[in-house]
């Protein structure tokens, strides 16, 4: 399992403003939950139980935790998927957030600097997302990166009757 | 998307400023980068003077810096000083009780709103950074051995 540390690299124990990015556990999942209702101001225990079954299954999804005085901080999740058909796979981020205390430490860079090296692990050359497009501060983020639209947009239509 | 000349000016002399931070740069100079009117440009830079985006030092040697957050600064904070009620305008203008109007209101705000959301999200420094990176991108292609 690789781990990345943002801030004095050379230290052998990570001091307590360190950020350590590692691979999410089971015993990690209360806390994102917890994290992520925060961050996303709904709560969701679903979506990440579904998840957490996906991984066990199938051993593609990657989830990662900052953590920060070993406290989880932030986290990210994403997967190698050949999803839109057309195109070879490309790495999909499905959900990244941080901690509104935690923020501007780059805990979300270091996030995305270890998914985009798993990625690269899985050979893929591209990386995806789809957000809220009135989320303006997570596009800034990861338009920050280097992260443009792309050449899918998404359309929906309700079906209620 | 149609900007006013002056929204046009003043993205070209941020960006042009806050990719090189540490000179003073005459209006002079920045008007023959871009091919275009000193006068107009004069007051473009006067706006953003006005809003802490640049500061000017007068006399020989002086010019225009960025002194604003490139990290921070968006594409539409900088319109924004220069275009009014833009974006919405154009979806405002719906016959009332008619379907037509609001299906085309729709259709406009739908276009709006994507628009605001790409320009509310794109720093400078971001633009910056991006165009660094694509003209990295080229010089490693040019170096790569040309297949025969
Ligand atoms: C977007 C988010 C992930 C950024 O996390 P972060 O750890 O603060 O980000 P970083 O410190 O790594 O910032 C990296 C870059 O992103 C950009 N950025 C970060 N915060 C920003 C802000 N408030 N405004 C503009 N740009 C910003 C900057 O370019 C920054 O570079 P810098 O550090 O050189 O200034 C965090 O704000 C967040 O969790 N937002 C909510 C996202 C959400 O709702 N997720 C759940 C659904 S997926």
């Amino acid at each position: 399992m690789t781990s990345q540390r943002i801030k004095s690299p050379e230290a052998e124990r990570p001091s307590d403003d360190e950020i350590v990015i590692r691979e999410g556990s089971r015993n990690d999942f209360p806390d994102i939950i917890a994290l992520d209702a925060g961050i996303a101001g709904i709560s969701r225990p679903e979506f990440w139980h579904e998840f957490q079954e996906h991984r066990a299954a199938t051993n593609t999804l990657i989830i990662l935790v900052a953590r920060r005085s070993g406290k989880i901080v932030g986290y990210a999740m994403g997967e190698v998927r050949a999803w839109p058909v057309r195109g070879p796979a490309c790495g999909w981020i499905y959900a990244i957030g941080v901690e509104k205390e935690n923020r501007q430490r780059r805990a979300a860079s270091a996030l995305m600097t270890e998914l985009i090296e798993r990625f690269r692990a899985q050979g893929v050359g591209t990386i995806r997302t789809m957000i809220d497009v009135d989320d303006h501060l997570l596009m800034s983020f990861l338009r920050s990166l280097g992260m443009t639209a792309g050449p899918f947009v998404e359309l929906e239509m309700s079906i209620a009757q | 998307m149609k900007l006013q000349q002056a929204t046009r000016y003043a993205i070209w002399a941020v960006i042009e400023l806050a990719s090189r931070p540490t000179d003073q740069v005459r209006a002079q100079e920045l008007a023959q980068i871009y091919r275009i009117s000193q006068n107009h440009l004069v007051r473009v830079l006067q706006t953003l003077t006005r809003a802490n985006i640049v500061s000017s030092v007068r006399g020989p040697g002086g010019g225009f810096t960025f002194c604003g957050n490139a990290k921070r600064l968006t594409l539409f904070d900088i319109i924004s000083l220069f275009e009014t009620g833009w974006p919405g305008e154009v979806s405002n203008g719906r016959p009332p009780g008619s379907a037509l109007g609001a299906e085309l209101s729709r259709v406009l705000n739908e276009v709006d709103r994507i628009t605001s959301a790409t320009l509310r999200s794109v720093t400078v420094q971001t633009i910056i950074n991006n165009a660094e990176r694509a003209s990295r991108m080229r010089d490693l292609t040019e170096r790569l051995p040309k297949a025969s």
